[in-house]
């Protein structure tokens, strides 16, 4: 049996991870390992109903795709960005109506080109002549 | 008083409970404006409120008025040894701690290898700083006094301050974004000594549109510090005169800290309204360039060091560096090699941008 019918609904993993959208491009910041996951249009769909702790089986029946959004959850929760919730909140009328018509295939990927600079000690991990973020031990 | 993440609200609670006695045993004082707001800052030696002055470009301390930051500067000999705080564990895991008092009334900086606090009651903008002894200060406060106590204060205020340069003209101009190495501190460099202005080149408070601001109200870029750290071979570069630098000593990076004022030969504004932000890219091409960028892209290079610079406040900076990417337009700026071609290309930016 897959997570998802087995948890209600999910909610941030902590106030380290951060989301904002930019015309439409959903950008997550894991700030605590530096990671970065850009999604396309349905996964940032996807993710705004799932972040904000909308309940899992609501989504799936209002998308059609059970199947989808499990595999989808499960990369969101491989990523550590999202646990369990105990309890789930009530969805809006316009977030139903466009998850009704979410397009298929949600994607997530992961970056991590700006891990050193995110997760790099701004005290410790300077290079005193080159300044922050170049470490010490840098060629 | 040992603080861990259970008992810190209420050990900082404690001292501050102490705030006016500690206060009045205190007989140095300075008062600064920095990033919009009134500074004033206490302690028993004058070597930090000289090292406040310095920074802010301040003069002596004026007559009694509210402050909008109050900030003690302890010594183990001004304090009550019993409420002297310190850290419970082996190991202190800043980014644990953040996340375990997210929300709380106070945040906090514990500095382990000197063994220095910087602590603030976000509800009445008072600060205590905790040093071990007169010379126990990280090196990085002479160029930046107090900057943790500054920006706590103003994201009180739904500002913030942000690590990014700043260049204008005419009271409108550009934020400069991008890591070190990036030629964020040469662009102001060259624009400074050729005619442009700036309210800083490290970090400066940046001031969104108020909420439900009229269309078009800008962000706006205060200046913070009232100095510019440069290399002497940054100097060489742009002809920097002589008697700036004849005789100063460089600080810890090997570095000169010297007035806005000072290198530009001119009074530098204290606010710009913000037309665009720019990401400074050293191409070794013959002529500056501009290309625009996408709010994704802007957000991406202005966030890393947004969160990471200051602490105990990322996931609000996470959201200003969102906030500002998203309100203003976005530019990669391909760099010329000539300090005056950079400058005088900047300033046609700026003025089209204004247009």
């Amino acid at each position: 049996m897959s997570e998802t019918s087995e948890v209600t609904a999910y909610s941030l993993a902590g106030p380290d991870i951060v989301h904002e959208e930019f015309d439409g491009d959903m950008v997550i910041l894991n700030l605590s390992c530096g990671q970065y996951f850009g999604l396309n249009e349905s996964g940032a769909l996807l993710w705004k109903a799932i972040a904000e702790g909308h309940e899992v089986t609501r989504i799936a029946a209002l998308t059609g795709r059970g199947e989808e959004l499990a595999e989808f959850v499960g990369k969101l929760r491989g990523f550590g960005l999202i646990l369990p919730a105990e309890t789930a909140t009530p969805m809006p009328d316009d977030l139903a109506l466009a998850l009704g018509g979410a397009a298929p295939g949600p994607t997530v990927d992961c970056y991590d080109d700006l891990a050193d600079l995110i997760i790099a000690d701004p005290i410790h991990d300077t290079d005193p002549q080159a300044g922050w973020p170049k470490r010490p031990d840098t060629p | 008083m040992l603080v861990t993440t259970t008992t810190a609200e209420e050990v900082f609670a404690t001292l501050f409970a102490e705030f006016d006695a500690l206060a009045a045993g205190l007989a140095t004082s300075v008062r600064v404006g920095s990033s919009g707001l009134s500074l004033r800052c206490r302690a028993s030696e004058g070597a930090v409120v000289q090292m406040v002055a310095a920074g802010h470009g301040a003069g002596p301390d004026s007559p009694a008025q509210a402050d909008d930051i109050d900030v003690l500067h302890l010594l183990p000999q001004d304090i009550d040894p019993a409420l002297w705080p310190r850290w419970g564990a082996a190991y202190f895991q800043e980014r644990e701690v953040e996340a375990a008092l997210q929300g709380g009334r106070y945040r906090f900086h514990y500095y382990d290898d000197l063994g220095f606090w910087q602590i603030f009651d976000s509800q009445r903008c008072r600060g205590l700083q905790l040093a071990t002894a007169p010379e126990a200060l990280p090196a990085w406060e002479s160029g930046s006094p107090l900057r943790n106590f500054i920006h706590w204060a103003l994201l009180t205020r739904g500002a913030g301050l942000i690590h990014a340069g700043t260049l204008a003209t005419g009271g409108r101009g550009v934020l400069l974004a991008g890591k070190g190495g990036s030629g964020k501190s040469g662009t102001v460099l060259a624009g400074l000594r050729h005619g442009l202005d700036s309210v800083g080149d490290d970090y400066v408070a940046l001031v969104p549109p108020a909420p439900g601001h009229a269309p078009g109200a800008s962000f706006h870029a205060r200046a913070a510090f009232g100095c510019m750290k440069i290399d002497p071979a940054g100097a060489a570069r742009v002809d920097l005169p002589a008697g700036l630098t004849h005789g100063k000593p460089l600080n810890w990076q090997g570095k000169y800290l010297l007035p806005l004022d000072a290198i530009a030969g001119r009074a530098q504004p204290a606010d710009i309204a913000l037309t665009a932000l720019v990401l400074p890219q050293i191409t070794h091409g013959t002529r500056t360039r501009f290309h625009p960028m996408g709010p994704r892209e802007a957000f991406l290079a202005l966030a890393p060091s947004g969160v990471t610079q200051i602490p105990f406040a990322r996931p609000e900076m996470a959201r200003c560096c969102a906030e500002v990417s998203r309100g203003l337009p976005g530019y990669r700026m391909e760099l010329g090699t000539d300090p005056a071609e950079i400058a005088a290309a900047l300033a046609d930016f700026i003025e089209e941008q204004a247009s």
